[in-house]
């Protein structure tokens, strides 16, 4: 598999993953994937002093994203039922948070 | 009269295995708690009525589950994990002062619906433990595992952020007999998520072991983590094992 070396974020880092394309997607679509797959990874390196903080951070990265809460919502549900919109949030989950 | 439809039942085709993405929660600081999670997925089909119980294996260390769930916990979203679905689980944990050692063990038993028919899994957890220096960070790993003799690996050292916010953090690391490279060619490490820790958060600095002309033998490695307003050493180990 080929070593790709990332610079995006400000973080710089070599893993073994392939960087998903996700580009035929729509851009809110894109946004939404990445925005699910950072948070599945933020929320396991994080321990938070309260249970409404993991709300408060999701809330927080959502914005980050551009994300609103709505569109959220509505991609959760299509999420159940969207194999293809599954495997594209796993690997980018993967990619992010593999190791 | 109305005719009442009820919906059927999802149907669940195939059957699915509940997998763990990571076998590890974030890490806590020896005398205090935290909410952590572990993030699930079904491979090969669909899990219905996820139900888990968290069973400390460690003396010290004590879960307790949301309000709502009381004694267990299921998902985050709902209690289903569709084929390919990934979801998390949440819970606290208390660890005391007097938890000998670095790793805590948890033992995670799931309840679940697969095929229609019960099934049950279990699933053994690490839970990083650190005692807190006071210094702003703390480094997690003191193991970096082992790198087979003439191969070149990436390994992780971790590292948990004690302050409200600690900015730019990198690490330079020095071993005695190790050929080290850092990623994008640079002269330091710095955090694979953003170069900040955050109050709770655990990341990870990866640099490059060269064992491509390396002899068998544990190797000790010095770091030294610079961040704004400080910096820490700190050592971690390594072993170059014989290729097989």
């Amino acid at each position: 598999m080929l070593a790709l070396v990332l610079t995006a974020c400000g973080a710089s880092s070599t893993i073994e993953a392939a960087l998903p394309d996700i580009s035929a997607l729509s851009s809110t679509d894109q946004a939404l994937v990445r925005f699910e797959a950072q948070w599945l990874c933020d929320v396991q390196r994080h321990a938070y002093s309260d249970l409404s903080d993991m709300d408060a951070a999701r809330s927080q990265l959502m914005n980050g994203f551009g994300v609103a809460p709505a569109t959220y919502d509505d991609f959760k549900l299509q999420l159940e039922s969207d194999g293809e919109l599954r495997g594209h949030v796993s690997d980018a989950y993967m990619f992010n948070c593999g190791s | 009269m109305f005719a009442v439809l009820i919906p059927a039942p999802a149907a669940f085709a195939q059957s699915g295995e509940l997998q763990l993405t990571k076998s590890e929660v974030a890490t806590i600081v020896k005398g205090t708690g935290g909410w952590v999670a572990l993030t699930w997925t079904a491979a090969g089909g669909d899990i219905a009525g996820v139900r888990m119980t968290v069973v400390s294996q460690t003396k010290g260390v004590d879960v307790t589950y949301p309000a709502n769930t009381g004694d267990h916990v299921s998902l985050w979203d709902n209690d289903t994990l569709v084929d390919g679905e990934l979801d998390f689980t949440a819970f606290y944990l208390d660890v005391d002062e007097t938890v000998n050692g670095k790793d805590a063990k948890l033992r995670v038993e799931v309840e679940m619906v697969i095929d229609g028919k019960r099934a049950t899994d279990n699933f053994t957890v690490k839970v990083p433990v650190v005692a807190h220096s006071g210094a702003s960070i703390e480094q997690v790993t003191d193991d970096a595992g082992t790198v087979p003799a003439g191969e070149s690996r990436w390994v992780e050292v971790a590292f948990t952020g004690l302050a409200p916010t600690t900015s730019n953090v990198s690490t330079a690391v020095s071993a005695s007999g190790l050929e080290i490279a850092y990623p994008g060619e640079g002269v330091s490490t710095s955090l694979h998520h953003d170069a900040q820790l955050d109050f709770g958060e655990t990341d990870v600095v990866r640099f490059l072991v060269d064992a491509e002309s390396t002899e068998p033998g544990n190797y000790r490695i010095d770091l030294e983590t610079s961040f704004d307003g400080g910096s820490v050493p700190g050592v971690v180990s390594l072993e170059i094992v014989s290729s097989s």
